[in-house]
């Protein structure tokens, strides 16, 4: 049981990286990686904002869509669970640490658009997993992501005083790192058997 | 032998750099220069504010004159070195920038002798602190090590910070340099003198004199004379540059820190050079102000390294002539040491009270100075005695990044040179963190006037 | 006197190291690799290995004079880009390829990050793993030495269950890989030499061979077949050593070392790849920054 509690939790955060192999979550990923500092924090939230999500859509989900036939109404509920849950930290952030909420700004209620959250549940669903996988595979993949915006966000602030030709400054050479990222962590391939 | 041993040993602070240079001229006994028709006397040798001239345009003057009287605490007097005739006022250049006013003396034909002193032990332990202290002013003494920092000054910590320890600096640690440990083997007793009254006049219990464990002879010499005195000690550190610096010396032999930022007299320490101590005992016990010092001639384009005592004043050009220099090999000359030291604005450059060392160095010496970019070797940060990442600071202050800067240590930076020292891309490290400094000390200034 | 006299800052003595000097030394150091494998492989070697470093050359130098319009300064590193990316490829390879993979590493990997000293990842291996997504069969097609016959390497046999080589011919070279992967002598020899002349940080390579030993240790698999077979040693010595793309604090290095040997293990018992050495340094490599700040040095009377 916990080693394929384990195996979810490494495949979600590494071999299938939710950012650097499905692609999903780029916006915050590019936006917010400037400092590590920030990215971290936006690591955390959008962990805590995926982790609860997942829960709460696979319990709505099992007890309340799916014995009612009402799977078309996923895409709205579970968009409407994930804004509740970005304003709750939102609202949590702003009393706590105001900082911080000025640093990450805008992209704090982007969380809502995330594709990765979305996507973590529509997934969670896919895969048919019970709740305690469902939250661990969430975790997973919020730890993934933390990981890949803390190590670009590294990569970034070092960039800043690299003497980097004027058409590659900004967008691209952030891109051409996030491909190169993409392409080492290829090397966690066939680490868990999907 | 423990000597060889200490060859070997690691010093106590992290980095520094072992620096292969020409042999220092240790053997060469200090020779007298005499003054040529005219000296050049500035009014500010030290940190500080400039000295307040006190003589005009055809006054006579005797060796030990006042040429000019301190402006505040932290100013101190100006003497002649010389008999002669005041010409008038000059503006000279100072090596690295900036201003300063000096006194042109018409030399006499006839130069009194500069006498001997015998050390008259009985005397040492009439003088009061506050005795000390005013003569030491009057004298005008500096630190002669290169810093220049009044040293009546240095004698007066706060009530709050009370001084056990007295440090001698005898490592010169700076290669080509021989000045002090010429001094030392030479003038002995009056080094151990002008400690004693030093450390009466801090009230410390300890004395300490610090050697660099190639200086074999003035060990020798020191453990002998030491050996009856309870209170003082010889203590041997490995070669390896910067050991001189007070904070490294203090750790070495001391064993604390001083934190970043603060003076030694934090941790109770006082670090005070050789010639500086010979200096205050000479004014102690015989009124005699600060003329003269030792400066040592050597460099690859030096025919003959040697150590001259030199009345302050005289331009470096007699000096070097004196040691036969050839000055078409010569591609730079140096005041002081190789790592620290500035580069002289002209052969008429006068010697002061901090001028240890006057270096003709050939292009081969100098080495290629192309900088290459940083490929983050880390050697910098390897050799840095502070234990900061100099190629970081760097390049946060070519980029302006000033907070950076500041918060990676910039301000404790030494500007000892170990990092440029070692750094394979010929990078100006120290010139880009001198940089950085200048701004951040402006921003903070700007900040306190607004 | 008319004499100006120069006037510059500080120290006023020439370093002991020059750049260009380590760079040349690490090509030397290189040479017995090189050698090993056109000896085992033949004279298809020595045209991959030729065509890696004249293209990474080439590259370089039309990029910096034309696209940044730059002085080219002949610093010997896209010698040693172009020399450790050959000696990665598998030495039957069309020579094409080894074209294609050195123009990504200089431009890719290095150029469009600034030029020397500014890239995060390692050049080299960003051609390499380039090459190794984008022509799977091509690059892992091996031949056994001295005839052209295809074979496995040890490590592919490792992972099917094949019997292995010795460890002794694992050690001299005479198996199936990549051109200068094979000779762990020839490749210690160079190794060593650089430790010896301080232009590699000894504690890259004890700790990439040392973690790897240990978790084969505790997994029981032989530690020879661990060390011999595969990139290890030469990613160990000459790759994950590379200054700009690792650690410039000891304790970082240290990290960083232990990660590519973990990692590393991971992929290879664990992962789709039969080898990992190269994957374990690029990720490590992007986790420099970190390290970096994790064990910024403590300077001398800080606070803690």
């Amino acid at each position: 049981m916990l080693q394929g509690l384990f195996l979810i939790l490494v495949s979600s955060a590494l071999v299938n990286n939710f950012v650097l192999s499905r692609f999903l979550g780029i916006c915050p990923f590019l936006g917010v990686s400037q400092k590590v500092e920030t990215a971290v924090s936006m690591g955390w939230a959008t962990t805590l904002v995926m982790t609860v999500s997942a829960v709460v859509t696979w319990t709505l989900e099992r007890y309340f869509l799916l014995p009612l036939g009402l799977e078309f109404l996923r895409y709205v509920v579970y968009i409407l669970v994930i804004a509740s849950m970005v304003q709750t930290v939102e609202t949590v952030l702003a009393k706590t640490s105001p900082a911080l909420h000025r640093s990450l700004g805008i992209f704090l209620p982007l969380i809502t658009t995330n594709c990765a959250v979305l996507g973590l549940a529509l997934l969670v669903s896919l895969k048919g997993y019970n709740i305690v996988e469902a939250a661990v595979f969430a975790v997973g993949a919020g730890l993934g992501f933390t990981l890949a915006l803390s190590l670009l966000a590294g990569i970034r602030e070092r960039l800043e005083w690299a003497d980097i030709p004027a058409a590659f400054k900004g967008a691209p050479i952030v891109l051409i790192t996030a491909g190169l990222l993409s392409m080492a962590f290829l090397g966690f391939t066939g680490l868990v058997a999907q | 032998m423990a000597l060889l041993s200490q060859l070997f040993k690691r010093p106590a602070y992290h980095g520094g750099v072992e620096v292969y240079g020409p042999r220092r001229p240790l053997a060469e006994p200090i020779t007298r220069i005499q003054p040529p028709e005219t000296v050049v006397i500035p009014l500010s040798q030290h940190i500080g504010a400039p000295a307040k001239p006190v003589v005009e345009a055809g006054a006579e003057v005797e060796v030990g004159s006042v040429l000019g009287e301190p402006q505040g605490f932290v100013s101190t007097y100006i003497h002649s070195s010389v008999k002669g005739v005041v010409k008038g006022l000059v503006t000279l250049g100072r090596p690295g920038g900036g201003r300063v006013s000096a006194v042109e003396i018409q030399v006499s034909a006839d130069q009194p002798e500069r006498s001997s002193r015998e050390v008259d032990w009985d005397r040492l332990s009439g003088f009061t602190p506050e005795e000390i202290k005013d003569k030491v002013l009057k004298a005008g003494i500096v630190g002669m090590g290169g810093a220049g920092f009044p040293t009546h000054v240095k004698l007066s910590p706060p009530k709050d910070k009370p001084i056990d320890s007295v440090i001698v600096n005898a490592c010169e640690c700076e290669p080509y340099l021989a000045a002090d440990s010429r001094l030392v083997v030479e003038a002995a007793p009056e080094l151990l003198a002008g400690l004693r009254l030093a450390m009466q006049a801090v009230g410390a219990k300890k004395g300490y004199i610090a050697f660099e464990a190639d200086r074999v002879e003035g060990i020798k010499l020191l453990r002998q004379l030491t050996a009856d005195f309870a209170d003082v000690e010889v203590k041997v550190l490995p070669p390896k540059y910067p050991q001189g610096s007070e904070k490294h010396l203090i750790k070495s032999v001391l064993g604390r820190t001083v934190p970043l930022g603060a003076l030694p007299m934090e941790v109770g320490a006082l670090v005070q050079n050789v010639a500086t101590l010979i200096s205050i005992y000479r004014a102690v016990l015989y009124d005699e102000p600060v003329t003269h010092r030792v400066v040592t001639v050597n460099g690859g384009a030096v025919a003959n390294p040697s150590n001259f005592l030199v009345p302050i004043g005289v331009p470096i050009r007699v000096l070097l002539e004196a040691a036969g220099w050839s000055e078409e090999d010569c591609a730079k000359v140096v005041l002081g040491g190789p790592m620290m030291g500035k580069t002289a604005p002209s052969l008429e450059e006068p010697v002061t009270k901090t001028t240890s060392g006057v270096l003709a160095l050939r292009q081969a010496e100098l080495g290629p100075t192309e900088p290459s970019p940083c490929i983050r070797c880390g050697r910098c940060l390897a050799a840095c005695p502070m234990g900061l990442y100099p190629g970081y600071i760097a390049e946060a202050g070519i980029h302006n990044d000033l907070e950076a800067a500041e918060k990676a240590g910039a301000m404790a930076c030494l500007e000892c040179g170990c990092c440029a020292y070692s750094c394979p891309g010929n990078r100006p490290l120290v010139q880009e963190i001198r940089e950085a400094k200048l701004k951040i000390r402006q921003n903070q200034q700007e900040r306190k006037g607004s | 006197m008319g004499r100006i006299l120069l006037q510059s800052p500080g120290p006023h003595l020439g370093s002991p190291e020059q750049t260009r000097q380590i760079m040349w030394l690490v090509v030397l150091s290189l040479l017995p690799a090189s050698l090993a494998g056109v000896y085992f492989f033949g004279f298809g070697a020595l045209v991959v290995l030729a065509t890696s470093v004249a293209a990474a050359v080439v590259t370089e130098y039309l990029w910096i004079k034309y696209v940044r319009g730059k002085e080219v300064r002949a610093d010997g590193s896209a010698v040693v880009t172009g020399l450790l990316l050959g000696l990665t490829l598998p030495p039957g390879i069309s020579p094409l390829y080894a074209f294609i993979g050195a123009v990504v590493a200089i431009i890719l990997g290095k150029q469009v990050y600034g030029g020397l000293g500014s890239n995060p990842f390692n050049p080299a291996l960003v051609g390499r793993t380039f090459l190794l997504i984008s022509f799977p069969v091509v690059m892992t097609t091996w031949q056994a030495p001295w005839d052209a016959t295809t074979t496995a390497t040890p490590l592919s046999l490792l992972a099917t269950g094949g019997p292995l080589p010795s460890w002794g011919q694992l050690f001299w070279g005479n198996v199936g890989g990549s051109l200068g992967e094979t000779s762990v002598l020839a490749l210690a020899l160079g190794g060593l030499y650089l430790i010896y002349k301080g232009y590699i940080d000894w504690r890259i390579p004890t700790g990439v061979l040392g973690s790897a030993a240990l978790f084969s240790l505790a997994l029981g698999i032989p530690v020879t077949t661990t060390l011999f077979s595969g990139g290890l040693v030469l990613g160990a010595f000459f790759m994950a050593t590379d200054y700009v793309t690792s650690p410039v604090t000891p304790a970082g290095r240290w990290l960083f070392a232990i990660g590519i040997g973990l990692i590393t293990m991971v992929i290879r018992q664990f992962g789709g790849y039969p080898e990992g050495v190269s994957f374990a340094i690029l990720l490590m490599n992007a986790a420099v920054p970190l390290l970096e700040k994790l064990t910024w040095p403590k300077a001398m009377g800080a606070v803690q």
